[in-house]
């Protein structure tokens, strides 16, 4: 890969890219445990259980947050010369706010009920897949605006 | 690691803005604002695109004099 291809990422992007899947990937798995502990602890009496599809949700949005994180504080999330990634985080800011919000007024109505016979339904994992995006651009968009103060000056 | 003040010296020789000189060495701001604050040590690639784009030799930008009373002899690279 060439070093003067600016539709790449450079070689600290490199770095810091395969730093962070590799922090990912361990999040990932501590995912898994504690999905597998939450199972068999939450199900005992007592306890509120989560139902299937939010721990999927959990498992799958808490390691690409980490990740997409990571990746934006140590900008390598955008290639070299690369500008689409205000629109996908806007697009990111629409939805995450548009799940939250239809979800708690969907709860609010009653036309889903957060927790039923014990155990939280859907509603979790709809609002932090929604927190989650929501999450990851406000991390983009602070750091877009830090970036601008830090390398504003042109020296 | 120690800021790197040759590259910028070197820079402001040619007039070159930092985003400039990364975009010719193919690189981006950001990896170059951190290869100027010693942030991030550049291959040796990278440095002799650095280098070629400003006029110098790797020695000029990416060494150090060794320091009086070091016992190893070596000198240290940026």
């Amino acid at each position: 890969m060439s070093m003067m291809n600016n539709k790449n990422f450079d070689e600290r992007q490199i770095l810091a890219r395969g730093k962070g899947f590799q922090i990912g990937f361990l999040v990932s798995l501590g995912m898994i445990v504690a999905d597998l502990l939450a199972e068999d602890f939450l199900s005992n009496d007592g306890f509120i259980g989560i139902n299937v599809y939010s721990r999927a949700m959990l498992c799958i949005w808490i390691p690409i947050l980490v990740v997409s994180v990571y990746f934006i504080l140590n900008d390598a999330y955008e290639k070299i010369n690369e500008t689409g990634g205000k629109a996908l985080m806007g697009m990111f800011v629409f939805v995450g706010l548009f799940e939250i919000i239809v979800t708690v007024v969907r709860v609010a109505s009653g036309s889903i009920i957060f927790v039923e016979n014990g155990v939280v339904g859907d509603a979790l994992g709809q609002i932090f897949t929604g927190a989650a995006m929501l999450g990851i651009s406000v991390v983009y968009f602070v750091k877009l605006a830090l970036n601008k103060k830090t390398f504003g000056d042109e020296e | 690691m120690a800021r790197n003040i040759a590259i910028k010296v070197a820079r402001a020789e040619k007039d070159m803005t930092q985003t400039a000189l990364a975009k010719a060495v193919g690189v981006s701001r950001q990896t170059m604002n951190a290869i100027e604050q010693g942030d991030y040590n550049p291959t040796i690639k990278l440095c002799r695109a650095i280098c070629r784009v400003l006029g110098k030799t790797l020695d000029e930008l990416f060494w150090i004099d060794e320091e009086p009373g070091s016992s190893d002899g070596n000198s240290e690279r940026r």
